[in-house]
């Protein structure tokens, strides 16, 4: 039998390694962003399950079978008098869809969301959702996932780089869970939040985004969201209507964001002290809707299932595709907890289902029934309405595992997206975003400032280089009032090096003023010629954003710009004056000056 | 001092860490726990739910409120969309409202899970059936015969034969359908209206001589069965024993005096009879007479057919025939000259156009000479 001060004696190596152990984890920033992909992974796919039956259980109390007109008037507006009242009270953050929340997040709060919103937003939700306000439970879960991961990185006591890495991936896991497809998960996590597709992130984001599927599967079973019969082309004319799908869906796609965005606008104009009880607007809306037509209530995912299996009358699809525009709108803008992802899908299935509906009339022979135009058409109007056309598109593949379907999805998704693009040019979440004051970094206007290249910059002028049989004397008496820090010392366009103005102010002192620059690099600890660590460069097809960060690196306000081919072969330069006058801001200070 | 302190510091820190894991896998453990009952709460509810749709979906189906019932069988396939019954009675109910198409995809989802599903083959055969697809029913009929059934499966099985039989016997191939014929005939139950169905099946099928045996059994058994003598009769005048078959006729007239058909067919049967020169026991005389009746029968018939398929190549035979049949008769016919006028007979009727349409009075012509050609 051992006694307490031996067991003491043989618990502290013990612990401390332990605590070894979780230093070591702690310190490898690689091995941590695994472990808790996995562990994240894991809680928020669990977490959002629990979110998804708690909802259908209430749902199934809250409208049992045979339920009256009065109650589907009556709950939706209890539902949303409630909510709205705990979200101005206690969850002010936890209103709406939750993308741009989790955006916000990402790009401004340094990855911080409390849990205090995260427990808003998960009960909040499940009130609202299951009352049958028409909103989607996806933006809600993406938030949610995003906020435990912050809330587990903050407790972990890891960098703000870390929480902020976290935060889309904790946004992938529940999307995975929340919709059943775990790929989409990723590409929209990288797409919509980050911005990105290729953020380093990209393997947290899979890790976890697959643990969450995989927990989804083992509670629930393998159970698609919507169960969608085979596909089939049955002549290339299709392709023609799929075109028009996209063209119809997109539009349909723009007056629904721009709808939800003027009321949104509007509701916000309204008194500060109104804003617990503008939520029943919605309740009130899709309840006086739901009397009269109960398939607009909630997000609608039976009739969507139903649209698909191609059992309902063109003049339902149309009625209703209509009406949940306008009750999603009224609902979201009003200020109830809820998504638009949803509500995408279900108006996508609709306009999709009425322009097959049609298309079958008319050519009963050359198309397939409205069920496949209903799944093409949710894909566009996700395309279309949440500007995510790639994500949207592996979305609908995954929903359906059919891979016929991806050249008419393609087409559509296309179409939508560049008809919303070219009618709304802000995105949905950005645009909501800018309504509340925070001004999101635009992906597209990234990736335009990104493509702004070196080319676009750089210049050559004989009289800005020096030939190798240049004194130091000459080049000295040359670049007097030149404002560059060095110049290229060329043959031809043959580069040689850049020569730098404190090299030649050392040779001045040291009275070598007839030696030719040649003799000055050669004395250089210099490798070999095409070695890039010796002649720092830029190629013609850099950004000027890598300009920038070179120039800043070294030190320099100028640099040569060489081929790819050959990093000898000078193609001209570029300073930073140069990179400033691409950008307008050179301009812009001369006139601000003239101004003065 | 400092270093001691550091430790310190070190320790509480990864106990923070380590405690934020421990709390971590205890909410996984939890919300798991939650999870699973939570899901188990939902299945029962959807079954329970489903259940609930499907009584009433069969029972409006019962009242004909076709519709309706498939709404709900499609919101019970819905709320438990891995229970087959539920796949199955919404696939019959599409059926009968005429949802072939529906009925189908809904079908081939069901087969891809369970390939073996017998019923499941069975609806899919009828749906292709309906829309005439015959061959791909043909194989489905097969899947069904040969798949898996429940409980009572030895009933859904023959019903799938003869659901198969009866689908073979709408088409040309009577190779076919005797082929299904055969192991149904060991198989089937050996109550009377099985065996009469199957007797009747072997004649559509040309075997004569086992549905014969079949309605022979029958009649030992209860001489006062109209049916049967009149099935029996059928077989016999396939057989061409047109003597007996005006007996069996008869007899089943005689039975059943309300049968029209039997009494139909033994008009024609004794007209048949009437006209056949090759019955045993006639004089030559009587046998060339008969023989000419034929051929001017035979005549008769190809004139009255002017449609199309009719070539002017034709013309000089019916002119020999016209010329044959304009000759007075000898006072001695021989057995030759009687040969002759059945092989012009035989000739002309084989040049008559197929798609012809029969004078009513030339039927008897028809049966003597068409068995004559087989």
């Amino acid at each position: 039998m051992s006694s307490p001060k031996s067991s003491r004696r043989t618990g502290l190596p013990v612990l401390s390694g332990l605590i070894g152990w979780v230093e070591a984890l702690r310190r490898r920033e690689s091995q941590l962003a695994l472990v808790l992909s996995l562990v994240i992974g894991a809680l928020v796919g669990l977490v959002v399950v629990a979110f998804i039956l708690l909802t259908g259980r209430l749902a199934a109390h809250m409208y049992p079978p045979g339920g009256t007109g009065w109650r589907r008037l009556l709950v939706p507006t209890l539902g949303s008098l409630i909510t709205g009242y705990l979200l101005y009270r206690y969850f002010p953050f936890a209103r709406g869809s939750g993308v741009p929340q989790t955006k916000t997040a990402v790009f401004i709060r340094d990855g911080r969301i409390s849990f205090r919103t995260v427990l808003g937003k998960f009960f909040c939700c499940s009130i609202s959702l299951a009352s049958g306000i028409a909103l989607g439970r996806e933006g809600p879960a993406v938030q949610i996932g995003a906020g435990i991961a912050s809330v587990i990185a903050r407790r972990l006591r890891l960098s703000k780089e870390q929480v902020k890495a976290l935060v889309p991936v904790g946004g992938a896991a529940a999307l995975a869970a929340a919709f059943n497809t775990p790929i989409a998960a990723v590409l929209f996590s990288l797409e919509e939040i980050m911005g990105d597709l290729h953020a380093p992130i990209l393997g947290s984001v899979v890790l976890s985004s697959a643990t969450s599927w995989m927990v989804l599967h083992l509670v629930l079973g393998d159970e698609p969201l919507f169960h969608v019969t085979a596909y089939q082309l049955t002549n290339p004319l299709e392709f023609a209507v799929y075109a028009v799908l996209g063209v119809v869906v997109g539009l349909g796609a723009v007056a629904f964001v721009k709808l939800l965005l003027r009321l949104r606008r509007w509701f916000l104009d309204l008194p500060q002290r109104t804003s617990w009880f503008q939520p029943v607007a919605g309740g009130l809306t899709v309840g006086l809707m739901g009397v009269f037509l109960p398939q607009v209530l909630g997000v609608g995912y039976p009739q969507v299932e139903r649209v698909l299996a191609g059992d309902m009358a063109l003049r339902a699809l149309v009625v209703l595709a209509i009406l949940k525009i306008v009750a999603t709108a009224v609902c979201y803008a009003s200020g109830n907890a809820g998504g638009i992802f949803g509500p995408s899908l279900f108006i996508g299935a609709m306009i999709g289902g009425s322009v097959g509906s049609v298309a079958h009339l008319l050519f009963p022979q050359s198309t397939s029934g409205p069920g496949a135009y209903a799944l093409v058409g949710m894909g566009a109007a996700f395309a279309g309405i949440v500007r995510t056309p790639l994500a949207s598109v592996i979305m609908i593949f995954e929903l359906t595992r059919d891979y016929t379907i991806i050249v008419p999805l393609m087409i559509s998704n296309l179409i939508a997206f560049f008809i919303s693009q070219r009618f709304q040019p802000q995105p949905i979440y950005e645009a909501l975003a800018r309504q509340d004051g925070v001004h999101l970094p635009s992906h597209e206007r990234r990736m335009r400032r990104a493509r702004v290249s070196v080319a676009s910059a750089m210049r050559f002028s004989e009289r800005e280089a020096f030939s190798p049989a240049t004194t130091v004397g000459e080049a000295l008496e040359r670049s007097g009032n030149d404002a560059l820090d060095a110049w290229p010392v060329v043959d031809g366009r043959d580069l040689h090096g850049m020569i730098e103005r404190s090299e030649l102010e050392q040779a001045f002192t040291q009275g070598r003023l007839d030696q030719p620059l040649a003799v000055l690099l050669r004395e250089r600890p210099s490798p070999h010629r095409a070695d890039a660590a010796a002649l720092p460069h830029l190629h013609p097809d850099h950004t000027l954003t890598l300009a920038l960060e070179r120039m800043g690196a070294l030190g320099r306000n100028v640099l040569p710009v060489v081929s790819r081919a050959n990093i000898r072969h000078l193609v001209g330069l570029v300073t930073l004056q140069d990179v400033l006058k691409a950008y307008g801001v050179s301009r812009a200070s001369r006139l601000a000056a003239r101004h003065e | 001092m400092n270093e001691a302190r550091a430790a310190r510091r070190s320790a509480a820190s990864a106990g923070s860490f380590v405690g934020t894991f421990a709390l971590i896998f205890a909410a996984i453990a939890g919300l798991f726990a939650l999870d699973t009952f939570l899901a188990d709460r939902e299945r029962a509810a959807n079954r329970s739910e489903a259940r609930r749709l499907f009584e009433e979906g069969v029972r409006l189906e019962r009242r004909g409120a076709m519709p309706a019932a498939v709404d709900r069988l499609r919101s019970a396939v819905s709320a438990e969309r891995e229970n087959p019954v539920y796949q199955r009675a919404l696939a019959a109910a599409l059926l009968a409202a005429g949802k072939e198409s529906d009925a189908q995809a809904l079908l081939t989802e069901r087969l891809q899970h369970d390939p073996l599903d017998a019923e499941a083959s069975l609806l899919m055969a009828r749906a292709l059936a309906g829309v005439g697809k015959t061959r791909q029913a043909i194989a489905f009929y097969h899947r069904a015969i040969y798949g898996q059934w429940g409980a009572g499966a030895s009933g859904g099985r023959m019903q799938a034969r003869f659901e198969l039989v009866e689908l073979l016997a709408s088409k040309p191939d009577r190779q076919e359908l005797l082929a299904e014929l055969l192991p149904l005939q060991t198989e089937a139950p050996t109550d009377v209206r099985t065996r009469k169905r199957i007797a009747r099946l072997f004649l559509t099928a040309g075997s004569p001589s086992r549905a014969m045996e079949i309605f022979r059994g029958i009649v030992r058994r209860d001489r006062t069965d109209a049916d049967g003598y009149a099935g029996l009769g059928e077989a016999e005048f396939q057989r061409g024993n047109y003597r007996a078959a005006c007996r069996d006729f008869a007899t089943a007239v005689k039975l059943k005096g309300s049968d029209s058909s039997a009494e139909a067919r033994l008009g024609l049967c004794t007209r048949v009879l009437a006209l056949d020169p090759t019955q045993r026991g006639l004089g030559t005389a009587e046998q060339y007479r008969r023989s000419r009746d034929l051929l001017a029968a035979t005549l008769g018939a190809f004139d009255s057919c002017t449609g199309p398929g009719r070539h002017a190549s034709d013309l000089p035979l019916a002119d020999s025939v016209r010329l044959a049949l304009g000759r007075p008769a000898p006072p001695s016919p021989t057995a030759e000259a009687m040969e002759d006028n059945l092989d012009l007979a035989e000739r002309l009727w084989r040049r008559r156009p197929p798609a012809c349409p029969m004078p009513s009075s030339g039927h008897a012509t028809e049966v003597l000479l068409k068995r004559w050609a087989e």
